[in-house]
């Protein structure tokens, strides 16, 4: 699993949160550098959406056969339980374990469309994969990890398809913590950097749970 | 080499469906682009029976209220103390209006809104429970959910009026109304007792209410305490109760639970001293 | 499963060949070494580029970290880089996981065989110092190299 940095891009390209957690991913890069990477990818994302080949532009069939719908893969990023009992109780009414303002043991329980219809969705390396999901005010969330995919339950699946609604998933309970944890904290000031520390520590427990 | 700038808007969305998610020049869309061709989906809130309807306030829209609240107060404010003192007005007159409608409420006899319900479902098939009530008419007006709830009978009359026998009696010592406080006034608010109610060894004028989440605040990051609001509704309450004191909140974490919340309670020294002479010390 | 077109940049960030099916269906349409896909390709360039120097930042040592396939809405882009310089790119549909053996096998089998070691190629496509920078146009026009490929390429375009 080994999440190893989370960003977060505004609508605008500007990087308002990141967060290594791997002590030694952050060699040599200060935070300039990491503004300078999120506006890439922000960049690339654009292009990406020229770059669309003829055939796909020519045939309006085969565009529109794509499926956007993200199905709901259970308990990703959620403390697990042995049962489900056991995972509300430690979960969700547990005031420590609480992740949101979600009621219940999830954050939601539906599949879901996903607004990156145009831009990267995941970027394979030869040391770590990257997903991206975009909401549908253009608020981007990227997680990079060492292994290909983020599904606790399935390790070594190498099924592309498969692993990027997994992270889908993921990182669209991020965005629920950040609607939670950053939206509702009045100190905060829209498109500006994230400095809350409850945001913080959400995530982290999020990402635990990964593992 | 031609210089062909990247228009992003002139991207592929005519050529595809209407919809290609965000668009960055354009930005966040006014309405879902899927909405079209979803078929809807009837919410349930039509088919709930009102009557056994949890009445519950949707969380995220009281903490979008609340930051609103805080963000305003702290704009206006011109130092820490300001913004407490304000936040402490703002909820010093929910505390005011409390003593009456939860002690109103809680006279209410508990097995009112049972046979009410009944009342309500029978559809005035039984008079005996009409006649218990003392209400006119066949009682089908009767609207009713939990006990908390004003009951209007189709006349306009009140009837929670009618089914109040003895009220109850006012809380004069001060453990009965922390006791109150602790119990009733905070499932009123946040939906469950608050999680500790100590009193002080040092001094004995102070008492100490413990919430382990705070409900409103628990979105905000530490740092500013935005608990005086909760402060402000229990000096409020107990101050119209005629127990003057003063109300503060502090943060005071304990293990896993870093948003513990103490309210220290300190009370006038006459209110001890009425207590002592009317309780015996 | 589908192929959509397919690139080949040189150390210079020329495009020295491409060849973009339109037809699904028919696996002679479309265009070689085009000069209507000279923006598509510094843009694909540009982007594959970008999102390189990206991965190269975060790469944990000092082994260059390079990117293998980039999913993207409707399609995937697949990417092989040879030490020598030379960029493979493949843009396939999005379920597609890994087409770096196909890449590395017209590196190997293709490429090798009729660019390389033929006599009569250029060995540098960028004919002169003004050409290093993008601004070269010169394209394998190699008939042997691009039959091979086509045999190689058409059975995957339509599956």
């Amino acid at each position: 699993m080994a999440v190893r940095m989370l960003l977060v891009i505004n609508k605008s390209g500007g990087l308002i949160y990141h967060r290594s957690f791997e002590g030694d991913v952050d060699k040599g890069l200060n935070s300039n550098d990491y503004l300078i990477l999120a506006s890439i990818l922000h960049g690339s994302f654009a292009i990406a959406t020229q770059l669309t080949p003829k055939a796909l532009q020519l045939s309006q069939s085969s565009s529109k056969n794509i499926d956007y719908t993200v199905p709901y893969i259970p308990y990703v990023g959620m403390p697990r339980g042995r049962t489900s009992s056991e995972r509300s109780k430690y979960g969700a009414s547990a005031p420590q374990g609480k992740l949101g303002s979600f009621k219940g043991d999830d954050f939601f329980k539906e599949s879901f469309q996903s607004w990156n219809r145009s831009g990267v969705r995941q970027l394979c390396t030869d040391q770590f994969t990257m997903y991206i999901y975009q909401t549908m005010t253009g608020l981007k969330f990227v997680v990079a990890c060492s292994q290909g995919t983020l599904s606790p339950a399935n390790p070594s699946s190498s099924n592309n398809i498969f692993n990027i609604h997994v992270a889908d998933n993921f990182l669209r309970k991020i965005y629920c913590l950040y609607s939670d944890y950053v939206m509702k904290d009045p100190f905060y000031s829209l498109e500006m950097p994230i400095k809350s520390t409850l945001f913080d520590k959400k995530v982290k427990q999020m990402v635990d749970n990964l593992v | 080499m031609s210089q062909k700038i990247i228009l992003p808007s002139t991207s592929d969305d005519g050529i595809y469906t209407p919809s290609d998610g965000y668009e960055y020049t354009i930005g966040p869309k006014q309405s879902l682009p899927n909405e079209a061709n979803a078929t809807p989906t009837p919410s349930r809130i039509y088919s709930d029976s009102l009557m056994h309807r949890k009445q519950e306030v949707s969380l995220s829209a009281m903490a979008f209220l609340f930051q609103e609240m805080i963000a305003t107060i702290h704009r206006a404010s011109s130092s820490a103390q300001d913004f407490e003192t304000r936040l402490n007005g703002y909820g010093y007159g929910i505390g005011t209006r409390l003593v009456e409608l939860l002690n109103l409420r809680n006279s209410v006899p508990p097995n009112y809104s049972k046979s009410s319900t009944s009342n309500f479902l029978s559809n005035s098939s039984s008079a005996s429970i009409n006649e218990s009530h003392g209400s006119s008419g066949t009682g089908t007006g009767t609207i009713s959910s939990a006990s908390d709830h004003t009951h209007y009978h189709e006349n306009g009359t009140e009837s929670l009026a009618a089914v109040i026998n003895n009220m109850r009696p006012r809380d004069l010592k001060i453990l009965d109304i922390l006791q109150f406080v602790h119990g009733t006034m905070w499932t009123y608010l946040f939906g469950h007792a608050s999680d500790d109610l100590v009193k002080s060894s040092e001094r004995d004028n102070e008492y100490m209410i413990v919430d382990n989440l705070p409900m409103l605040t628990q979105f905000i990051p530490a740092g500013r305490s935005c608990d005086y609001f909760t402060c402000g509704i229990i000096q409020g309450f107990l101050d119209s109760a005629e127990f003057p004191c003063r109300v503060s909140a502090h943060s005071m974490p304990q293990g896993e639970l870093d948003q513990r919340t103490v309210y220290l309670i300190q009370f006038d020294r006459h209110v001890l001293e009425r207590d002592n002479l009317r309780f015996g010390p | 499963m589908a192929i959509y077109s397919f690139w080949i940049f040189d150390k210079h960030c020329n495009c020295i060949f491409d060849r973009e099916w339109t037809l699904i269906s028919n696996s002679a349409s479309g265009t070689i070494n085009s000069k209507q896909t000279e923006e598509t390709a510094k843009l694909l360039y540009g982007m594959i580029y970008s999102l390189r120097s990206v991965t190269q930042k975060l790469s944990r040592d000092d082994t260059a970290n390079d990117v293998r396939s980039i999913s993207i809405g409707k399609y995937r882009i697949h990417t092989y880089c040879t030490a020598s310089g030379l960029w493979f790119v493949l843009l396939s549909d999005y379920k597609q996981a890994s087409y770096a053996h196909v890449l590395q096998y017209i590196h190997s089998h293709i490429y090798v065989k009729y660019v390389t070691h033929n006599i009569l190629s250029p060995y540098d496509f960028a004919a002169n110092e003004n050409e290093t920078r993008g601004q070269g146009f010169r394209k394998i026009g190699n008939r042997n190299f691009i039959s091979s490929l086509e045999a190689f390429l058409a059975p995957m375009i339509a599956q």
